[in-house]
């Protein structure tokens, strides 16, 4: 008596393509992400040595370009008004620190003006961020 | 008689993919450790709070440096005309005469806040921890 074998049917899938399909997906990411970011004003930062890196979630920025106009969040705003918003990220986070993005040829009075309305609410951590020092001349 | 004609058949040849997915995956997961992302770099200074200005504190004036900067951007130091990069191996001095030194840095309202920043740099080299800003009355 012939036993017919019991041969079991191979079954594949065809694994070839899955590298594709990987890279489609890590390029679909790459393409769509968009990282939150500030557009803010164009300064020039000052350069500096004694800059330590500040803790991203922290920061809240507030930028000031030479001729004096203040921005947060993307929108142009008065001392009050950026004092403001930063009270309310103290609220929520009280780790907040302001960080300046100062123009070197910002009058100092638009700075001064900024933390005075800042003690006002109480945001008294602040931060005067810089580029890093290169070989260039300080200033 | 029939003949049998062997059909041509290309050999086969196949490389085997599916490690192509698993390389792709390290590759993917060694970018993503090794990516960091620009920090911001900043020197950080801790205002006084509203609060806290009311209840003045008198220094002594001998263990104060003034720092001042002018209108057209001069820095003085105890009112002598002093260049930016001297500050810091100046104040290391006076700060080894005397540790309890506070540095009071003093702007005009006109002056640049570039020359500000590079002079907060130089007392933060100097590893002062006594540091007031403030504007000049004008």
């Amino acid at each position: 008596m012939k036993f017919e074998r019991n041969q079991k049917t191979k079954s594949q899938i065809p694994t070839a393509s899955f590298g594709d399909i990987v890279f489609l997906l890590l390029i679909f990411f790459m393409v769509s992400t968009v990282f939150k970011t500030e557009d803010g004003l164009e300064v020039d930062l000052p350069r500096a040595e004694s800059g330590v890196e500040i803790k991203r979630d922290d920061i809240r920025n507030i930028y000031v370009d030479q001729f004096g106009r203040i921005s947060v969040d993307d929108k142009l705003v008065s001392e009050e008004l950026a004092a403001q918003i930063m009270a309310q990220s103290y609220e929520s986070n009280p780790m907040t620190i302001v960080a300046f993005q100062g123009d070197i040829n910002t009058d100092y009075e638009v700075m001064d003006r900024i933390m005075e309305e800042l003690k006002k609410v109480n945001a008294v951590r602040v931060s005067f961020n810089n580029k890093v020092e290169s070989t260039q001349p300080k200033f | 008689m029939a003949v049998k004609i062997k059909k041509f058949r290309r050999p086969t040849e196949e490389m085997n993919m599916s490690s192509i997915a698993d390389i792709v995956f390290l590759l993917l997961i060694y970018f993503m450790v090794v990516t960091v992302f620009q920090q911001d770099i900043g020197m950080p200074f801790v205002l006084p709070a509203a609060a806290e200005q009311e209840e003045t504190v008198q220094i002594k004036e001998s263990n104060t440096a003034s720092l001042q900067v002018t209108a057209s951007n001069i820095v003085l130091l105890d009112d002598q005309p002093m260049a930016i990069n001297g500050i810091k191996n100046e104040l290391e001095r006076r700060l080894l005469e005397n540790p309890k030194l506070v540095v009071i840095v003093e702007n005009h309202p006109m002056s640049d806040y570039g020359v500000f920043a590079a002079v907060l740099d130089e007392v933060r080299l100097a590893k002062c921890r006594k540091v007031a800003i403030k504007m000049m009355d004008v």
